[in-house]
């Protein structure tokens, strides 16, 4: 078994590097890209956010450090959605090595994603720090482990949605069309406060909003989440991941790419 | 065992039996599109058959010469690096030695899409047997590399698998008899096995023949048919009596 998994660590470890490789020699597309996009995202957010100022902001939380703070990981989060099936269809050539499996390479395309967007939300929370003049976050291990779940969440969606795509094609669209609207119902944008307490119940089944809820509270000192729940965090990030190996190991190899 | 092709409708493989022992050395002989690729990628383990089992006991290479997972942007060490990463070798000298056994070092840090075009080909042979496994698979020939250096290739490859099995599956008889100790010729989706390379390869040249003849008969057949086709419409019709019988009129 620990052979086993040394053995994938050290297929994922090379797949990596091939990726850092290949998007150096190709900047353009590869992480220059990331950050540009990136970039033009949180200008966009800032510059509607600037525009309502006053209306339902929170006291004491600076809108910059605001929008890092939960526009990042979101943007991670449908960033990495989309890896699974992506990276099988470009790694199709590696498939021939016996070596190499699809998880393989959509852990390997996954991970990283999430460096890439981990040094971007580093670089940007310290640029906001500095700009809005606010101070260290309250509990910067709890906004650690939720840019990580957040990072996972969205692979295990990605390996449902790739396998549900190859049995039913349209599947995808349906994602697509929640994706459309997640912005503004997880939390990215407005704090759930934003919206009438009578539609909270139902805004609480989404995870997502879940994660921007605690990010905010884990970050500020002056807001407090009324719905935000580690455990249903923890709870749907496992039962995603899960779900997404099984029906993963079920179909390996034996439905052929969408 | 059954296995599809990719894109294939019906099944390319239906009852197949292969058995390769350890440090065996066998042929696979088939025409075009008869599976040979494709049984290879069943015996490495990149494919999975519908029906059946395949049991691997030893490490097992991939199709030799594959090149398709060599990125055209990076350069030959980093290409060597990926394939040394992947399989854990912590030698640090891999690269170089892998660029000199096929007298590519000039070439090590240059993007593999700038070299010369002999490069790729001997960096695939190379990237394949440089690696330690118990079975090598060749797909097409042993020592797939440009023409000067074909010989050599056969002599570095004929000393890396001393002591080791292989397949080769190949449409080339005489390559499978000169190198081969058994063969398995693939016909219609089975496997028939022969102890000695040359009765298999003479049964496969019997079915080269019978088949280049059918082809010639059928090529005979299609041109017949066209010439009749063209005797037909070379015939007077109606209208043609009709305008000469005007024509004796007007005269």
């Amino acid at each position: 078994m620990l052979q086993l998994l040394r053995v994938q660590i050290q297929v994922i470890n090379a797949l990596i590097v091939r990726n850092i490789q290949s998007s150096q020699a190709n900047l353009a597309m590869g992480f220059g890209w990331v950050f540009f996009d990136a970039f033009l995202g949180f200008a966009g957010l800032l510059i509607m956010k600037l525009a309502i100022r006053g209306y339902g902001g929170i006291p004491g939380v600076p809108t910059v450090t605001f929008l890092v703070s939960g526009l990042i990981p979101w943007l991670m989060f449908s960033s990495i959605y989309h890896i699974p099936d992506r990276a099988i269809k470009r790694g199709k050539s590696l498939l021939l090595l016996p070596m190499v499996t699809e998880l393989d390479l959509i852990l390997a395309a996954s991970f990283f994603t999430f460096m890439v967007y981990t040094i971007l939300f580093v670089v940007l929370a310290v640029c906001a720090a500095i700009y809005d003049g606010y101070g260290f976050p309250r509990f910067p291990l709890g906004i650690v482990l939720l840019f990580f779940s957040m990072g996972i969440m969205g692979m295990a969606l990605g390996l449902i949605l790739m396998i549900l795509t190859r049995l039913y094609a349209p599947a995808g669209k349906f994602v697509s069309f929640f994706m459309r609207f997640s912005m503004i119902i997880s939390g990215v944008i407005f704090q759930v406060t934003m919206f009438p307490a009578t539609i909270w119940p139902y805004l609480a089944w989404n995870p997502l909003l879940h994660v921007e809820e605690l990010l905010r509270t884990y970050w500020f000192y002056s807001y407090r989440t009324p719905i935000g729940s580690p455990t249903y965090v923890i709870e749907c990030m496992l039962g995603m991941m899960f779900f997404g190996l099984l029906i993963e190991r079920y179909v390996r190899r034996r439905l052929p790419p969408s | 065992m059954p296995a599809t092709h990719p894109g294939a409708e019906g099944p390319l493989f239906d009852g197949l039996n292969v058995e390769v022992g350890d440090g065996a050395r066998v042929g696979v002989l088939g025409g075009p599109k008869s599976g040979k690729t494709t049984l290879l990628r069943l015996i490495c383990g990149t494919m999975t058959a519908h029906e059946g089992m395949i049991e691997r006991n030893s490490r097992v290479s991939w199709p030799i010469p594959m090149a398709t997972f060599l990125v055209p942007s990076s350069s030959v060490a980093q290409n060597i690096g990926f394939i040394s990463r992947l399989y854990g070798v912590r030698d640090k000298a891999f690269s170089r030695r892998v660029a000199q056994m096929m007298d590519i070092t000039a070439f090590l840090e240059c993007p593999l899409e700038k070299c010369p075009r002999f490069v790729k080909p001997r960096l695939a042979l190379a990237l394949g047997i440089a690696l330690e496994f118990d079975m090598y698979l060749f797909d097409g020939t042993l020592a797939a590399a440009d023409k000067p250096f074909k010989e050599k290739a056969a002599e570095i490859v004929a000393g890396r698998v001393a002591g080791r099995g292989y397949v080769l599956a190949s449409a080339a008889p005489a390559e499978v008899e000169k190198n081969c100790g058994s063969v398995y010729v693939l016909e219609a989706g089975r496997a028939a096995y022969f102890a000695d390379a040359k009765e298999g390869t003479e049964y496969f040249k019997t079915l080269l023949a019978a088949e280049k003849q059918k082809r010639q008969l059928a090529d005979q057949e299609a041109k017949r048919s066209v010439d009749n086709d063209d005797d037909e419409d070379a015939a007077p019709g109606d209208m043609d009596v009709l305008a000469a019988a005007i024509a004796d009129e007007v005269e």
